[in-house]
């Protein structure tokens, strides 16, 4: 079980919950954010990702990356989780999504 | 069915029209006798039996009196009794044809002989109604197996022919051991695996046909996503880009067989699209009562009449072309025969702009199924 930015992942079922809720993701959805959260918030370039969540016969020039990745964005909802780094390669934000959670959940604990 | 033997309808029936005229009869003498012959003596009600010409007497239309009375009624009964009988036997007779008719169809139809119809003519009636409804049963189940003999004889046919090219493709290297195997060994399993996918794509119509399959919550844009990743290499290697967007939405059925169905459809829209620079777009949607998935592609003008037949089986594209590596022809066969599993519907229309526009309907679920 591995958690980051109130994400939560389940890499045995497979399942995947945000904020408690359970997210459907397909197979290379799941296994891109499982390569993601692994990085635990560092950026993983889109060659790497495509080399560890898709096999070695992989076109290098599929859109494949980015694709998935953004079918995953709009599974996963609001606010968006995985930051674009121009250039370089995706990763989990989770400093804005961290401070965001904060203050939503901040006036609530306090009543 | 075995069953005792009985007494036909034709006789029953007569016995109850002579028997209704025979008491029709009797109360119109009764009424008579206690209405006009009150106060005669009892005696006239017996015919004397014992003298025949006694009974003449009733046929003598110069004799009238209470006197004639009794011999009159017995003789008139007499003839009703006959007349029902004879009457009933005929008119039951006559009413009952058209069943003899509709029993010697269905003999027939026992035997085989599907092509036979009862086609009673004459205005509706109850018997009509019945033979008309046996005739259109008849129809139906002659179509339908005409269809599936036709489904039988192509598909083994398809079969037979992978069969028949590892066949020459053995007796080639029988005639010439020096041949390199490495490059048979690579068409043998090219041959082979299409086999298999045929047979696999024939099980899996007859597990659709026979509805056995579990049924869960299953959402179509996953769906639609996860046919999109499986078959993003092929659409990549045509020079074909899919484009999924859209709500979720969810239906009840099989996980495995509904991913067939989107995995068959946009497999179709890839390899039946434009040479160089093709579009496929997947969208989800819900309705009110119904889920949505269309799968649209750009490709050649197609007119109704070629679209109306792409659901048959073994039919790829314009024609049954055996080269063409596409696939088995049984793809939209499956689809078809999926959606029919799980209430569904599936519309086949030419796009405005060239290529074809597919749509499934399915139930939508119920909310709150999911999780």
């Amino acid at each position: 079980m591995r958690e980051i930015a109130g994400l939560r992942l389940d890499p045995f079922r497979r399942e995947v919950y945000r904020d408690g809720r359970y997210v459907a993701l397909t197979r290379k959805q799941f296994a891109v954010l499982e390569v993601l959260v692994a990085a635990e918030g560092g950026v993983v370039s889109a060659e790497d990702l495509l080399e560890r969540a898709w096999d070695e016969n992989a076109d290098p020039f599929t859109n494949a990356v980015r694709i998935t990745v953004s079918a995953l964005r709009k599974r996963l909802g609001e606010p968006a989780i995985i930051a674009t780094v121009a250039g370089v390669g995706y990763r989990i934000d989770t400093q804005r999504s961290a401070s965001e959670r904060a203050e939503e959940t901040a006036p609530g604990t306090r009543a | 069915m075995d069953r005792q033997p009985g007494v036909s309808v034709r006789l029953k029936l007569t016995l109850s029209y002579a028997g209704f005229v025979m008491l029709a009869g009797a109360l119109l003498l009764t009424a008579v006798s206690v209405f006009l012959l009150r106060g005669t003596p009892n005696g006239i009600f017996v015919p004397n039996l014992s003298n025949l010409s006694n009974l003449l007497l009733a046929f003598d239309p110069t004799n009238f009196g209470p006197a004639i009375f009794g011999p009159v009624a017995a003789a008139m009964l007499a003839f009703l009794l006959v007349f029902g009988l004879l009457g009933g036997w005929i008119l039951a007779g006559r009413m009952l044809a058209p069943l003899t008719r509709i029993t010697d169809a269905t003999r027939m139809a026992t035997n085989g002989s599907l092509s036979h119809r009862i086609r009673l003519p004459g205005r509706s009636d109850e018997f009509r109604e019945l033979s008309d409804a046996f005739d259109t049963m008849l129809a139906q189940l002659e179509t339908h197996v005409a269809e599936q003999q036709r489904f039988a004889a192509n598909a083994s046919h398809e079969l037979r022919t992978p069969l028949a090219i590892t066949k020459t493709l053995l007796d080639v290297v029988r005639t010439d051991p020096n041949l390199d195997t490495g490059d048979l060994v690579d068409r043998l399993h090219a041959v082979n695996t299409r086999a298999i996918d045929l047979t696999e794509a024939l099980l899996l119509l007859s597990r659709a046909d026979q509805r056995s399959f579990d049924r869960e919550c299953v959402d179509l844009s996953l769906l639609a996503e996860e046919a999109t990743e499986t078959l993003l290499p092929l659409a990549e290697k045509r020079g074909v880009s899919i484009e999924t967007s859209g709500d979720m939405a969810s239906t009840i059925g099989s996980h495995a067989l509904l991913l067939q169905v989107t995995t068959n459809l946009v497999h179709n829209a890839i390899v039946h699209n434009l040479p160089d620079q093709g579009t496929v777009w997947v969208t989800t949607s819900v309705r009110p009562r119904t889920a949505v998935l269309t799968v649209e592609n750009t490709g050649e003008k197609l007119t109704r009449e070629v679209v109306s037949t792409l659901a048959e089986p073994f039919r790829r594209g314009r024609e049954r072309i055996r080269a063409d590596p596409a696939g088995v022809g049984l793809g939209l066969a499956i689809v078809t025969s999926i959606t029919q599993a799980h209430e569904g519907t599936l519309t086949l229309a030419p796009r405005a702009a060239r290529g074809l526009c597919v749509t499934v309907q399915f139930p939508a679920a119920p909310p709150h199924t999911g999780r």
